[in-house]
């Protein structure tokens, strides 16, 4: 039995201790952030994290105890890429981390153990402005002296980033990219609705005239007959094809429809007669400037346009190239013709960090990134894909766009991705006209 | 030295034929509720780089905020050997027709074999698994991928890529300080092939054969005997002359605008259908006999143009385009 008229540490004495480590720490350390792990999910099976989001971070007093620089294997390039392997080990108080922190995440009920720094929990290391993750909490260095502990030794390595969620991150510039993110365009200036008229004939639809043809139709408009009369119907078609020369006895008649500018398919309303094959060709309208011309290969049998092959889709088809009257109607004395409105630009201002919404697919993701300039707001994690032509609206803001045009290949990780330049360069020499199993479905 | 210089980039194509089959790998978390809670789109690239380009693209700024964004994909390639037995005659010519009026000529290929290694880091092992999952079912054991692997032949081949194994490593045990990792490598066989150079040759358009009637082959000949292609329609849109009338299936004298420049005993072209001109009856009038060269009688309006088809057509005959024969036989004293 130890000598009783000797003490080995009262509870003065252990005060006395931690607060000399405290004045210690606080003429000698550095603020630091510290960030406490959420737990949102769990797997039982593997025992690892699902879900985690940092959220939270309190400002700390520590020691760094490496001050001669980081530890660890340094910078080191590996198959997958520059692997930085820095080290730190922090020394921070007790008390202090209870009187600070500890409150506060005994009240979170994601955070597993708030008495003590969690091991996965996050320092935001001013110096370098790194982010380091806590491997291991030691808090028998010193050992036990006067009877009790007064630090905690966090030993430290950088995160290893898996697109982990919270307000932390938000923010942060090099890491936005990672993970999912799509940038969605929508237009920078509206486009411009067509409009036109008709000319009647024994009361029935006899001519339609385009009187503005329109422009940024992200497919063909709907248009309505408006008039005293009943049952005439109409279409407009974004793009008029026909067959040029050929001296035929009967022309033939071809629609194509056109949808984000791209002619997806053509249809032979009528092959015509008495073409001379060598001299007919496929007359196609213009596209909007900078649009490319599709290519089409017609078949001529005997004469007569059988079938037309798109080998160029082309682009810039946005504005109503043609009015076709599908049913003439009876009894009209006047007529209008009504043509659906163009799409328009943005409407609103969309705040950074809120959620978006899909007004006809449902989609939601998170705003991380807007360029008013450019007409692009990048979107992370989506829970579906946005459909072109749909309105997207922010939760928080309210702002809306209509989505003219997307890029989803290009996103996440742009240090480490040549998932877009093998795709653009397989391209050329990949056939996957049956299918690609492994790429993005067209 | 061996021959004339070519590269025709099969290795290479093989490496972005590979990289694409993996470009397009998401991982997915759910929450409880099912519902995605977020997306990750795993970022691939081919691990062999030059460390200065490295440093440079990945540590732009001399420091990275995270040691690393998981999970990524890594593949390399890890070999090339020759494969025996898809060893093919080296003297059988692949030929196809050039648009030059020419054919393009390429021996038989050698079978390589181009081994790959696929790894995939990633933090945890589910979301690894994720991924392994997303690869496995379309090697049954091999994925045929189709190449273009030489431009100018417009030679596509299936390419077999063959998964031959899987490996996995968790390293967890240890000191709470290391590093955990989770890694899967996949070794993969693309059994391509690698072409030489290609060649052109115009097309055959003269055949000519002497005949002797001596052993002395120094002796003049007797016969010859000379065949060139002819054209059965017309090829340069020359028209001669138009239609000064319409013409129905039936109609045998035809009325052009001008038929001096139509010679007798010839053929000529209106719309699709050739016709053979026999008669000159009247001023601007042709006798025709109708439907020629396999053709059909068809209706045509007036000012569809009349071509000519005769030696100029014959000219620009190309391989692709169905021909006749005109043939001519000398005989020598």
């Amino acid at each position: 039995m130890r000598n009783v008229f000797f003490t080995h540490g009262t509870r003065n004495e252990q005060f006395l201790q931690q607060n000399l480590v405290e004045e210690y720490l606080k003429m000698f350390g550095m603020d630091i952030l510290y960030i406490p792990r959420q737990l949102i999910r769990k797997d039982g099976v593997f025992n690892e994290e699902i879900i985690s989001e940092f959220d939270d971070s309190y400002i700390i007093e520590a020691y760094l105890e490496n001050n001669e620089g980081f530890q660890g294997g340094g910078d080191l390039l590996t198959k997958f890429g520059i692997r930085q392997t820095d080290e730190i080990t922090m020394v921070i108080s007790q008390q202090r981390f209870s009187d600070l922190i500890s409150q506060f995440l005994l009240l979170d009920t994601d955070v597993e153990v708030g008495e003590r720094p969690q091991e996965g929990d996050l320092i935001y290391f001013p110096l370098s402005s790194n982010y380091f993750e806590i491997k291991f909490v030691e808090h028998e260095e010193p050992f036990y002296q006067l009877g009790k502990g007064y630090i905690f030794k966090l030993q430290c390595e950088l995160f290893e980033y898996q697109d982990e969620q919270g307000d932390i991150f938000e923010g942060d510039e090099d890491l936005v990219d990672t993970g999912y993110t799509v940038k969605h365009y929508y237009l920078p200036q509206n486009g411009i609705s067509a409009t036109g008229s008709a000319s009647l004939y024994n009361g029935a639809l006899e001519q339609l005239y385009i009187s503005e043809n329109g422009s940024k139709y992200i497919e063909a408009p709907t248009v309505t007959i408006g008039g005293d009369g009943t049952g005439a119907t109409a279409s407009a078609y974004l793009i008029n094809i026909t067959v040029s020369g050929g001296t035929p006895t009967k022309s033939a008649v071809i629609r194509g429809t056109v949808k984000e500018g791209t002619l997806r398919s053509v249809k032979i309303v009528d092959g015509g007669e008495g073409y001379d094959e060598d001299r007919a060709t496929i007359a196609i309208s213009a596209p909007a400037a900078g649009g490319v011309v599709p290519t089409l290969v017609p078949t001529f049998t005997k004469g007569k346009l059988t079938a037309i092959n798109i080998t160029g889709e082309g682009s810039g088809y946005k504005s109503v190239a043609l009015l076709d009257i599908d049913t003439p109607g009876t009894g009209y004395t006047n007529a209008t013709v009504q043509i659906s409105a163009a799409p328009v630009g943005i409407t609103g201002s969309f705040k950074i960090g809120e959620s978006v919404t899909g007004g006809s697919t449902g989609a939601v993701a998170q705003l991380v990134e807007w360029d008013a300039q450019e007409a692009w707001i990048k979107l992370k994690s989506p829970t579906g894909t946005f459909a072109i032509g749909e309105t997207i609206m922010g939760s928080t803001s309210g702002a809306t766009i209509i989505l003219d045009n997307r890029d989803e290949m290009a996103s996440t990780d742009t240090k480490y991705y040549e998932n877009v330049a093998f795709e653009d360069l397989g391209d050329d020499i990949i056939d996957f006209t049956e299918t690609n199993p492994f790429g993005v479905a067209t | 030295m061996l021959g004339t210089y070519t590269y025709n980039q099969i290795i290479r194509k093989c490496v972005i034929g590979f990289g694409t089959l993996f470009n397009d790998i998401e991982v997915r978390k759910n929450n409880a509720d099912g519902s995605t809670y977020s997306r990750m789109k795993v970022p691939l690239a081919y691990g062999s780089r030059q460390k200065f380009l490295a440093r440079l693209e990945q540590q732009a700024d001399l420091n990275q905020k995270v040691a690393i964004t998981l999970p990524r994909l890594s593949f390399e390639m890890t070999g090339v050997s020759y494969d025996a037995s898809r060893k093919l005659s080296a003297i059988t010519l692949n030929l196809k027709a050039d648009t030059t009026n020419a054919v393009k000529k390429q021996y038989a290929p050698v079978p390589y074999n181009v081994d790959f290694e696929l790894n995939i880091i990633s933090k945890t092992n589910d979301d690894a698994i994720e991924i392994v999952e997303q690869i496995l079912p379309y090697f049954q054991p091999s994925y045929n991928m189709t190449i273009k692997l030489v431009d100018a032949m417009e030679e596509f081949r299936d390419v077999p890529v063959v998964l031959n194994s899987v490996n996995y490593t968790d390293d967890y045990e240890g000191s709470m300080d290391d590093r955990k990792l989770t890694l899967f490598t996949l070794q993969f066989t693309a059994k391509t092939y690698i072409f030489g150079p290609v060649g052109t040759s115009g097309p055959i358009k003269k055949a000519k054969v002497d005949y002797h009637t001596e052993v002395d082959l120094t002796a003049p000949r007797r016969v010859s005997y000379q065949v060139t292609p002819a054209a059965v329609s017309d090829k340069n849109k020359d028209a001669t002359t138009e239609l000064a009338e319409k013409i129905t299936k039936t109609t045998l004298v035809i009325e052009v605008l001008d038929s001096t420049d139509i010679p007798l005993k010839t053929y000529i072209e209106i719309g699709n259908e050739v016709m053979y001109v026999k008669s000159k009856p009247a001023t601007n009038k042709l006798g025709v006999r109708r439907a020629q060269k396999n053709t059909s009688a068809a209706e045509a309006v007036a000012g569809t143009p009349v071509d000519l088809i005769n030696a100029a057509d014959d000219a620009l005959l190309d391989s692709s385009d169905d021909f006749g024969f005109n043939e001519m036989t000398s005989f020598y004293g």
